[in-house]
């Protein structure tokens, strides 16, 4: 798939030049005619902006509305019980955010669970990708796409593992994992045998991609959460209620990782990266450079012992140092059920920070970064795990929802057992979920109970992912529920603020740029973020970089150091658009998403108009 | 009458059963004891052990309602309160709770934990520091100034606190984390790697521990307790009362459901002494002072969980 450079038509210039200071309003797709018709004119320079006098508060709530009935999407999540409660089934899923047909519109994949023995539900239970049409419309395409695995998924994380421009999915199942290679057709092929990933038959968790030893390659690691056979299955009940056996009931297990081998394979690289050697319990993990010298290190969330935290060499081999880097228990030095996590620079000192979801009766964890990768628990004294203690949480979500330059924090909530009222009336199976205000003078405040009827719905939530579905520089979020369909909340805060969102696309660094790090200066407001790959609880949001921008209607500078250790800087980027940065390149690309229809074009090529900062609109043509 | 419903029926064999018998029970003391603060609370514990924490708050607060200074309600309220995650109003129960009960260790160290999980650090150290009595040991003590002074940056301190925990038990991992931050932070990052591999042998021989007690776990045994020690209450507060041959049947029942219930065992003892001496002033050993209530049976306070004080929960 090549680039076609064509110029812009005049009214297109001033649609994308400018400067949005108002609310954004849902963004609507661009006409077909617009976009072909961006023929005729040069862009010149991006404007001078000038900076806003007059700065608007931003709102004390969040407002998030449902839309799962409206929207398309059927999917019912299904965990295969029958009562028999095994260990396996309050485990599932995850889900992953990705714009897998290169159309500037971000679409879902839902992992599903898989039948268990005794189980009588709906036959064939399996994962199901929706295209994101825009507008709220979402169409299944698991069919078309060939990416329907009926395995028992537990997490997903995707990149551009062969380097060929599009995002590639790795399952993890209990049993059997599945790899998908994206075709770029909106056809997947299953490549598992092949690259020797399946991973046998371990009861998996959450996975990542990440670039180990910055060779350009990004590599897999795998998470396993525990030694689970049906042989091997217990019964446990609580005062005399059923319940699901725990973690302290099975054997630990290590984790695997693969080295991408550049031909199409991985070598599992489990022994000598150091990872064999950790038995732990996996849940979720993340994958970032949280020391800031340049590769990236691996959190990973261990259910019910102390944590992992992997500092990376730079070579691809990891020593495990969670306890004296202050991660490892909560504050007063416990253990946590562990269960999903995000990171971010919460509080914008340039170091990236860890939040943690875990079990009733512990609170959230949010584990400040004092810097170089040495953390406290500040969950106290910060106020992160308000509202939190009642309930098991899950899937967590790091993202500026008010664009104030603030990364906020959602939270998924359920419970394990669907009988838990019967014997303790102080949490819920289905529970609302919670969202954090991230105050910017260190604190947190709860304002779930403010913040739209998004906000109201009590499901048993797991995985979790945030990413703006309509394109309106405002992050909506996807939620998986157990035993249910899932949740989509359309984030229509009334935000006066701007917005940019960065795609960026490494080449001499592996094409997803997993593992770039980014700096945006907008007056006195400076934010630093990474891309990553795989996050939250066992899933994968967030490739496209958002950053609120206060009401500065340009970003003065934007440094991107990606992984190879080039450092790229552009200047002057208008606000409230979606950017393309790529390694090595000195313009940047506003990208405008094309308008999708149900059907995919095989033979008429689509194309997403990107314009230039010196005005030139390039057309990616794909398909 | 309730008592002969539950009493003269077979000692339960199950969970449920137990829990059936809970229930039956607390509706007994809600409807026949509705002005007894004693009643009430130990119905409340009931209700809390079968998990019914809405009406457990409920009756805790209908016995504030007719005693505003019982503390063992306050302290159920503010248990209720810590769970659902509401700390000001936990904070401001358990105040009360030392308020009219300032003796009881418990609650105080329960107190500083939730101060610590909201953030008030300085109260919580002030609470630890002031107002813990000086003949007291608490390890849980020490690990929680530990954290505070470690929130507060105050290295020395928190150092000294991790290491006086330490002397009272060289493996108390909550200590040997604190301590390892300490360390880093510090500066000293070999001592500091040492106590981790410690820590981890310490977790490791935790996670068999916990392993054996899961394989072991008898929980109709600990609902037996549970039902057993409020049986224990009862029966003291009936013989308080003089229902003599009410008191033996309860306590009779709790040592049926756990053969060594002190409390039970205690009233029929005194029974025994009162029949053997009927002038005798075995009534006069009931103390009166609210930290020492004939219904309680806990030496601090009527905790429906925890242990003794000397350790984190």
């Amino acid at each position: 798939m090549g680039l076609v450079i064509f110029a812009a038509p005049a009214l297109l210039l001033l649609t994308l030049l400018v400067p949005g200071c108002r609310p954004p309003e849902p963004a609507k797709p661009p006409s077909p005619k617009t976009a072909d018709s961006a023929t005729q004119a040069s862009l010149g320079s991006p404007e001078k902006n000038v900076e806003n006098q007059s700065v608007r508060p931003a709102p004390a709530f969040f407002r998030f509305r449902d839309v799962t009935d409206s929207c398309g999407i059927r999917f019912i999540h299904t965990d295969g019980s029958s009562g028999r409660r095994y260990v396996i089934e309050p485990m599932s899923a995850g889900l992953l955010l990705f714009d897998y047909d290169n159309d500037g519109w971000i679409d879902i994949y839902f992992l599903n669970g898989a039948p268990l023995p005794g189980y009588t539900g709906p036959p064939s239970p399996r994962n199901h990708l929706y295209r994101n049409l825009g507008e709220w419309r979402f169409l299944d395409t698991t069919d078309e796409a060939g990416v329907g695995d009926t395995g028992y998924g537990l997490g997903v994380a995707a990149a551009d593992y062969d380097n060929d421009g599009d995002e590639d999915i790795y399952v993890n199942n209990f049993g059997p994992n599945v790899f998908y290679r994206n075709n770029g057709d909106g056809t997947f092929t299953d490549i598992t045998h092949q690259t020797g990933t399946a991973n046998g038959e371990k009861m998996g968790a959450g996975v990542c991609f990440v670039d180990i030893d910055r060779d350009g390659w990004v590599d897999l690691y795998v998470g396993n959460y525990i030694h689970f056979t049906f042989d091997l299955h217990i019964s446990r009940t609580i005062n005399g209620v059923p319940s699901y056996p725990g973690p302290l009931d099975y054997t630990a297990v290590p984790d695997t990782l693969y080295h991408n081998q550049k031909d199409g394979t991985f070598a599992d690289i489990s022994g000598p990266s150091g990872v064999s050697q950790l038995a732990g319990t996996t849940m979720g993990l993340v994958a970032g450079d949280f020391d800031n010298d340049g590769d990236d290190d691996i959190f990973i969330c261990n259910d019910v012992r102390e944590n992992f935290f992997l500092i990376n060499d730079g070579s691809g081999h990891f020593e495990e140092a969670a306890t004296v880097r202050g991660v490892a228990y909560d504050a007063s030095g416990s253990p946590q059920a562990s269960m999903g996590v995000d990171c971010a620079d919460l509080n914008r000192d340039g170091w990236l920070d860890l939040f943690m979801t875990s079990y009733q009766n512990e609170t959230v964890t949010f584990y400040r970064n004092l810097g170089k990768a040495f953390f406290e628990d500040a969950t106290a004294v910060t106020g992160a795990g308000a509202g939190s203690y009642p309930y098991v949480t899950w899937g967590v979500v790091l993202a500026d929802f008010d664009n104030d330059g603030d990364k906020d924090v959602f939270i998924a909530c359920g419970h394990l057992d669907d009988n838990v009222e019967l014997r303790d009336r102080s949490t819920s199976y289905r529970a609302k979920n919670i969202i954090l205000m991230n105050k910017g003078n260190g604190q947190f405040v709860n304002v779930s109970s403010q913040s739209g009827d998004g906000l109201q719905v009590a499901k048993s939530s797991r995985g979790a992912a945030g990413d703006d579905l309509d394109n309106d520089g405002r992050i909506d979020i996807v939620i998986v529920n157990s035993r249910e369909s899932p949740t989509i909340l359309r984030n229509e805060t009334p935000t006066p603020y701007n917005w940019l969102e960065l795609v960026l696309e490494g080449r001499a660094s592996n094409r997803s740029a997993i593992g770039a790090r980014i700096k945006v200066v907008a007056g006195s407001l400076v934010q630093y973020d990474e891309v990553h790959s795989g996050r939250g609880y066992q899933s994968d949001w967030g490739r496209r970089l958002h950053f609120g921008l206060r009401e500065h209607i340009e970003a003065q500078l934007i440094e991107v150091t990606w992984p190879t250790g080039r450092i790229d800087r552009w200047t002057h980027i208008p606000a409230n658009r979606i950017v393309k940065l790529i390694e090595g390149e000195t313009d940047w690309l506003t990208v405008q998403p094309a308008r999708s229809s149900p059907s995919f074009p095989r033979k008429k090529p689509r194309h997403v108009v990107s314009i230039n900062s010196r005005g030139a609109a390039q057309i990616r043509r794909y398909f | 009458m309730v008592v002969s419903q539950v009493f003269n029926k077979p000692v339960p064999q199950t969970s449920q059963q137990i829990k059936e018998e809970m229930e039956l029970v607390a509706e007994w003391l809600e409807t026949a004891f509705p002005n007894s603060v004693e009643m009430l609370e130990l119905a409340a514990r009931l209700r809390f052990h079968r998990g019914e924490l809405d009406k457990a708050e409920q009756l805790w607060h209908r016995a504030i309602s007719i005693d505003p200074t019982y503390p063992f309600a306050h302290h159920g309220v503010a248990l209720v309160r810590a769970l659902r995650g509401d700390y000001e109003t936990a904070i401001r129960e358990y105040r009360e709770t030392l308020r009219f009960s300032p003796r009881a260790v418990e609650p105080l160290l329960e107190l500083g934990d939730v101060l610590v999980k909201a953030g008030k650090i300085d109260e919580a150290i002030d609470l630890l520091e002031n107002d813990f009595p000086s003949t007291v040991e608490s390890i849980w003590r020490y690990t929680m100034l530990g954290q505070c002074y470690l929130h507060k940056g105050d290295l020395a301190k928190a150092r000294l606190m991790y290491e006086l925990a330490l002397s009272r038990d060289p493996d108390d991992s909550s200590a040997l984390y604190g301590l390892s931050l300490v360390l880093v932070r510090q500066g000293h990052q070999e001592e500091a790697d040492k106590l981790a591999a410690r820590l981890k042998q310490v977790r490791e021989n935790e996670r068999q521990n916990e392993r054996e007690v899961r394989r072991c776990f008898d929980e109709r045994a600990e609902l037996a307790g549970k039902l057993a020690e409020v049986y224990g209450g009862i029966a003291r507060f009936l013989l308080a009362v003089d229902a003599i041959e009410q008191s033996r049947t309860i306590a009779h029942r709790a040592i049926q459901l756990q053969p060594d219930q002190p409390a039970a065992r205690q009233v029929l003892a005194e029974i025994r002494l009162k029949e053997l001496a009927p002038v005798a002033s075995v009534t006069q050993s009931v103390s009166q002072d609210k930290g020492d209530h004939p219904t309680n049976t806990h030496s601090q306070g009527p905790p429906p969980q925890g242990g003794p004080p000397t350790k984190r929960p």
